[in-house]
C-alpha cells in the first residue's frame, strides 16, 4: 500500500493570499493513496523541511508531494529533503500553486483554490505511478575553456589556473585584452587601465596551467557539462609563433596602411601589425584582406626582411578538438550604432565621436599622445558637450536597457577635459546621474563641485556645423528654457550592446540569451553566473552591461563555479532520460534523427524465437548524451521508448486525475 | 491625364500666388491635372492645436471628409498643411477617442467621413509619381551654374514626413536634375519660425538669420523651398534682420516650382517669379 504525504507551502502571502491552502490540504486527504496532508507558511525553510521529514518517518510515508513553487528553484532542495528522510529522489512530485496559480489569479480566491486542488491531486496521481531512480555517474574531464580574452576572460583563467587545472583561453583577436586595453584611465580612481590590465594579461600568458589561443574562433561545440567537446578554427596567422620574435622589423617595412580598428580608425596600423604595443602575443598577424601580398601576389616585403624567416604565406586555417569539462563564456560587447541619431551628426561630423574614441585620444598611445586634439583639424578644443543615454534608455531608437556604465566614464571624460585643457568647459547633458558603486558618488559629485564640469538635465535635439565649430540645440529641463552652445567636440556616451554574434555562439554552445542578445544567467539573483546549461558559466559584459569591477568580480564567481566541477573525479548524472523497451521496439529508427543531442542510435541484439536465433536492431539511447527532452518519446510509433520519471504512463495518470 | 486632388492651402491664394501660379503651370507643362477640393478650408496650421487638441483636428478632418467624395491622391504645397493633414490623418486611424470626437463633431454639422484619401506634399508626388528621369528629359534650360541651397524646411520632413529628417535628400535631388549645383547646407531642415514671427519676431529674427547667413556662408545664389511659411519668412524680413545682426546682401528665396518652370523653358512671368519680394533677377540672369 503506497502512502503519500502532500505538503501545502503558503510561500509567507505569495500562495495564501490567493489560494485558500488551510482548504487544499484538507481536499488532499481524501485522494487515493494521501495518508498524510498538511500546510506550512515556509515549506523550503529548515522547520518546513524537518516537518516532511518528521512526516516521513511517523507516518511511514513513501512518496512525498509538495505543493508551491517552481520546481525550476526547489526541486532539488525537496528531492535532497526527501532523501536525507530516507527516500528515493524521485518519489517527489511538485504541485506549481505559485506561478501556475496564485500569481496568475490574485482576485479571484474560490477558484485559485479549486484549481490548486486540482494541480495537487495530478501531483498525487502521478507520484503514485513514480519510481525509485538511480543516478549514475560520468568522468569530468579536468581542462576548462575560456571564451573571449578580455578583462572578464583573463580574471576568470587566472582564478581556474591558480587552482592547478589547465585553462584555454580562446580570443577571436590578435591579441588579448579586450576592450579595457583601449580604455585610458579607470573610474573612480584614475589610475591607467594599460597599467592595471598589463600586468594580469603577462601573469596569464606566463601561467603554466593557461594555454591562450589568440586570433581563434569557435567552430563546433559538442557533448555536455565533463565533457564538451570543443573545435576551435585557428585563424591562419601568416606568421609562425615560435619563430617570430617580435622585432617589430616587418610591421616596419609593410607598405600597407590600413585604419586601426584598436585606435577606433583614428590612426593608421600596417596590413601586417600587432593591434597595440602591450599586445600579447606581441607578435604580428597579416591581415589578409588587406595585404599586397595576398591581394595582389606582388609585395613579400615582410617576409624578405624578416630575420627569423617567420612569415608564412602559405599559413592555413587550423581545426583543434579538444575536450573540456567546463566553459566560462566571456565575449563582451559592442558599441551601439549611434548613427542612427541623424541628428547627432555622428559618421558626418568628423568631431562628434563616441566616448571609446575619446577614450584613445586621451590615451598616451593612441592618435594623439594622449592630448585631446580634434579628429578633423587637431586643435585643442575648449567646449567639449558630451551627451548621454545615445542608445540607452530609448525604446524608439535604440535599447530601452541602462547601460550603467556610461555616467561614470562621462564623469570621467568631463573630470579629463577639465584637467588637461586649460579655461575649458565640459558640459554634460542627462536624464539621470546614476552611479551607485563604492566611491562613484563621491567621483561625479567631485567632477561637478571641484573640476566644475556642467551639467545640464536634457536631451540634445540637434547638432550642427558653423564653421568649425559645432552647434548643440538643447533644453535644460530644470530651468526650462533652450540651450545652444557652441562645441568644439561632441563626445556620445554610446550604448554598450550584445557582440552581433552572440546569439551565434549561444546556439552552437547551447545555452540561452535575451531580446537584447545578452546570455541570460540561470538565475537573475541566486545564480547570476551559471546559465540553464549545466557547465556552462558567465563572465563579464555579455551578460548584460558591466563596468571592469564588476566583470573582474563575476570573472571569480564564474571560476569557483568551474573549479566546484573540476574539483570532483565525476559527476552524477541526471536519471531523466529515455529507455528502450527492446520487447517492443521495431527498430525503425524513426527516434534517431529527431533526438537533438545526437543520443540515439540502432543497435544490433540477439533473440530466440521459437528456437531459433534472430538478430535485429532496436534502438539504443546513450545514457551520457540523453538529456530528457523526450523528443523520441513523441517519435516513437510503438510507445518502445518511456522518458523515466514522465513516462506514457505517468502523464496519463495526471490526464486522468483531471478529468476523469 | 493623371489627375489629383489639389489643396493649395490659404496661402497659394493669398501671400503665395507665385507658388500657386508655378504649380498650375509646372503641373499643367507635365500633362498632370489638378483638381482643386470644392469648398476647403484653413487646415489651422500650427495655430489651433494650442488652442483645443479636438477641435483642432475638425479643420483638417473636413478637408479630408471633402476629399474623400472625389478620386485621386490629395496633394498639398504647404508643408503646414502638409503636416495637419497628415497628422490628423494619423491621429484618426491611431487614437479612438479623437476619431470619436471627430465623427461626433461632424455628425452635428451633418458631415460624414466615408474615407480618407492619401495625404501627399507636392514633391513627394514629383519624386515619385513623375519621377527625376521624367523631369531630366523635360528639362530645355538646364539651371546651369545656378548655386543654390535646399531648404526643406522642418514641417515636411517630420514628424510624419517623407524624407530623411535630419538630412533632407529629394530637395537636392530634383535641384540636380534640373542642372543646378547644389552646395552642402547644414540648416535644411531647420525651422524658419514660422507663426513666432508675428508673436515672437525677435526669436523668429534669430532663426531666420541662423539659415540665412549659412547659405550665403556657403556662396548660395538663392535659396530654394518648398513652403509658403519658408518663403515669406525667410523673403520679407531680410531688410530688418541685415539691420538688426549687421549683416549685409540679400538672398532671392525662390520656389522649387518656379525653377523647375524656368527649366523647362517656362516663362517668368507664367511663374509669377517677379512677385518676391528680394529679386531673383539678379541670380537668374545667367539661365534666362
Amino acid at each position: 500500500m503506497k502512502r503519500v504525504g502532500v505538503f501545502i507551502c503558503h510561500c509567507g502571502t505569495n500562495i495564501s493570499a490567493a489560494v485558500d491552502c488551510e482548504k487544499v490540504a484538507e481536499n488532499a486527504k481524501s485522494f487515493p493513496g494521501v495518508a498524510y496532508s498538511t500546510d506550512y507558511k515556509y515549506m523550503c525553510a529548515e522547520p518546513g523541511q524537518e516537518l516532511i521529514k518528521k512526516a516521513i518517518k511517523e507516518q511511514k510515508l513513501d512518496r512525498i508531494v509538495v505543493a508551491s513553487c517552481s520546481p525550476r528553484m526547489h526541486e532539488p532542495t525537496f528531492r535532497r529533503c526527501i532523501e536525507s528522510g530516507g527516500l528515493n529522489a524521485y518519489l517527489l512530485e511538485m504541485a506549481n500553486i505559485r506561478e501556475h496559480c496564485s500569481w496568475v489569479h490574485p482576485d479571484d480566491k474560490e477558484r485559485a483554490t479549486i484549481k490548486a486542488t486540482d494541480l495537487v491531486k495530478m501531483a498525487v496521481a502521478k507520484v503514485m505511478q513514480n519510481e525509485a531512480l538511480v543516478r549514475s555517474t560520468i568522468p569530468i574531464t579536468k581542462r576548462a575553456l575560456v571564451i573571449g580574452g578580455g578583462i572578464a576572460g583573463i580574471q576568470a583563467a587566472l582564478d581556474i589556473a591558480n587552482t592547478g587545472h589547465i585553462v584555454d583561453v580562446v580570443e577571436k583577436e590578435p591579441s588579448i585584452g579586450g576592450r579595457m586595453a583601449q580604455v585610458d584611465k579607470t573610474f573612480p580612481t584614475l589610475d591607467c587601465s594599460a597599467c592595471i590590465l598589463t600586468p594580469k594579461m603577462v601573469d596569464v600568458a606566463n601561467h603554466p596551467n593557461v594555454n591562450l589561443i589568440t586570433y581563434s574562433e569557435i567552430e563546433k561545440v559538442e557533448g555536455y557539462v565533463g565533457n564538451f567537446d570543443v573545435t576551435i578554427r585557428k585563424k591562419a596567422r601568416s606568421v609562425d609563433l615560435k619563430a617570430c620574435t617580435g622585432c617589430g622589423t616587418c610591421i616596419q617595412k609593410c607598405p600597407t596602411k590600413v585604419p586601426s580598428e584598436f585606435e577606433m580608425e583614428m590612426m593608421d596600423r600596417k596590413a601586417i601589425y600587432t593591434p597595440f604595443p602591450q599586445a600579447i602575443p606581441n607578435k604580428p598577424v597579416i591581415d589578409r584582406e588587406n595585404c599586397r601580398y595576398f591581394k595582389s601576389g606582388k609585395c613579400g616585403v615582410c617576409q624578405k626582411v624578416c630575420p627569423t624567416n617567420a612569415v608564412d604565406f602559405t599559413q592555413e586555417d587550423e581545426l583543434v578538438t579538444e575536450r573540456y569539462g567546463a566553459i566560462v563564456v566571456a565575449t563582451g560587447f559592442d558599441l551601439f550604432d549611434e548613427s542612427v541619431y541623424g541628428e547627432y551628426g555622428y559618421g558626418k561630423y568628423k568631431d562628434v565621436i563616441t566616448g571609446l574614441h575619446f577614450e584613445r585620444l586621451l590615451n598616451a598611445s593612441g592618435p594623439t599622445m594622449g592630448k585631446i586634439k580634434r579628429p578633423s583639424d587637431g586643435k585643442i578644443p575648449q567646449n567639449v558637450v558630451f551627451i548621454k543615454c545615445v542608445g540607452s534608455r530609448d525604446e524608439a531608437k535604440g535599447k530601452a536597457y541602462c547601460s550603467k556604465t556610461c555616467c561614470m566614464y562621462t564623469a570621467k571624460h568631463a573630470t579629463l577635459v577639465r584637467e588637461k585643457i586649460k579655461d575649458s568647459n565640459a558640459y554634460v547633458f542627462y536624464m539621470d546621474v546614476r552611479t551607485p558603486g563604492k566611491g562613484y558618488d563621491e567621483f561625479y559629485t567631485r567632477t561637478t563641485d571641484q573640476y566644475g564640469a556642467k551639467y545640464i538635465r536634457g536631451r540634445v535635439s540637434k547638432i550642427y556645423e558653423k564653421g568649425d565649430k559645432l552647434i548643440v540645440w538643447g533644453e535644460d529641463t530644470l530651468l526650462g528654457r533652450p540651450v545652444e552652445i557652441e562645441a568644439d567636440m561632441v563626445v556620445l556616451a554610446t550604448a554598450m550592446v550584445a557582440k552581433a554574434d552572440a546569439a551565434k555562439l549561444a546556439q552552437m554552445v547551447g545555452f540561452s540569451y535575451d531580446q537584447n542578445h545578452f546570455y541570460t544567467e540561470a538565475h537573475p539573483k541566486l545564480a547570476p553566473v551559471e546559465t540553464h546549461t549545466a557547465g556552462v558559466f558567465l563572465a563579464g559584459a555579455c551578460q548584460g552591461p558591466k563596468d571592469i569591477p564588476e566583470s573582474v568580480a563575476q570573472a571569480s564567481a564564474a571560476a569557483v563555479k568551474v573549479c566546484g566541477l573540476l574539483s570532483k573525479e565525476e559527476m552524477p548524472t541526471e536519471p531523466i532520460i529515455s529507455a528502450v523497451n527492446e520487447a517492443i521496439c521495431s527498430g525503425c529508427g524513426m527516434c534517431v534523427p529527431v533526438c537533438p543531442y545526437t543520443a540515439i542510435d540502432l543497435k544490433v541484439i540477439q533473440e530466440r524465437i521459437h528456437g531459433k536465433t534472430v538478430s535485429r536492431k532496436v534502438a539504443n539511447v546513450n545514457s551520457g548524451l540523453c538529456q530528457g527532452c523526450g523528443a523520441c518519446t513523441v517519435a516513437c510509433r510503438s510507445a518502445a521508448l518511456n522518458l523515466k520519471h514522465f513516462t506514457n504512463e505517468q502523464i496519463l495518470a495526471e490526464v486522468d486525475a483531471l478529468c476523469l | 491625364m493623371v489627375a489629383y486632388q489639389y489643396y493649395p492651402g490659404c496661402s497659394l491664394h493669398a501671400s503665395a500666388r507665385d507658388y500657386d501660379e508655378s504649380v498650375r503651370g509646372v503641373l499643367g507643362h507635365l500633362a498632370i491635372k489638378l483638381e482643386e477640393v470644392p469648398d476647403w478650408n484653413c487646415c489651422g496650421a500650427t495655430i489651433t492645436p494650442s488652442l483645443n487638441q479636438l477641435q483642432s483636428q475638425i479643420l483638417p478632418a473636413r478637408n479630408l471628409a471633402l476629399a474623400a467624395e472625389n478620386r485621386g491622391d490629395l496633394v498639398v504645397p504647404c508643408n503646414a498643411c502638409y503636416m495637419s493633414l497628415k497628422k490628423v490623418q494619423h491621429n484618426m486611424v491611431k487614437y479612438k477617442e479623437i476619431r470619436e470626437g471627430v465623427i461626433d463633431i461632424f455628425s452635428q454639422a451633418g458631415l460624414s467621413l466615408t474615407g480618407m484619401p492619401e495625404v501627399r506634399h507636392l514633391l513627394e508626388m514629383i519624386m515619385e509619381d513623375v519621377g527625376l528621369a521624367k523631369v531630366k528629359e523635360m528639362v530645355t534650360k538646364p539651371l546651369k551654374d545656378l548655386k543654390i541651397v535646399s531648404y526643406s524646411g522642418c514641417q515636411l520632413v517630420r514628424p510624419l514626413g517623407f524624407d530623411d529628417p535630419e538630412d533632407p535628400q529629394a530637395l537636392d535631388q530634383l535641384m540636380e536634375a534640373l542642372g543646378a549645383k547644389v552646395l552642402p547646407f547644414s540648416q535644411k531642415s531647420h525651422c524658419c519660425g514660422s507663426s513666432l514671427m508675428t508673436t515672437q519676431p525677435e526669436l523668429a529674427f534669430k532663426m531666420v538669420d541662423s539659415i540665412l547667413e549659412e547659405a550665403k556662408k556657403v556662396g548660395a545664389e538663392m535659396v530654394v523651398v518648398t513652403c509658403p511659411m519658408c518663403q515669406l519668412n525667410l523673403d520679407a524680413y531680410q531688410g530688418q534682420i541685415n539691420n538688426k545682426f549687421n549683416r549685409t546682401g540679400q538672398l532671392p528665396i525662390i520656389y522649387f516650382t518656379q525653377l523647375m518652370g524656368l527649366a523647362m523653358g517656362l516663362s517668368k512671368s507664367q511663374l509669377g517669379i517677379q512677385r518676391g519680394i528680394v529679386s531673383s533677377n539678379k541670380a537668374l540672369e545667367k539661365i534666362v
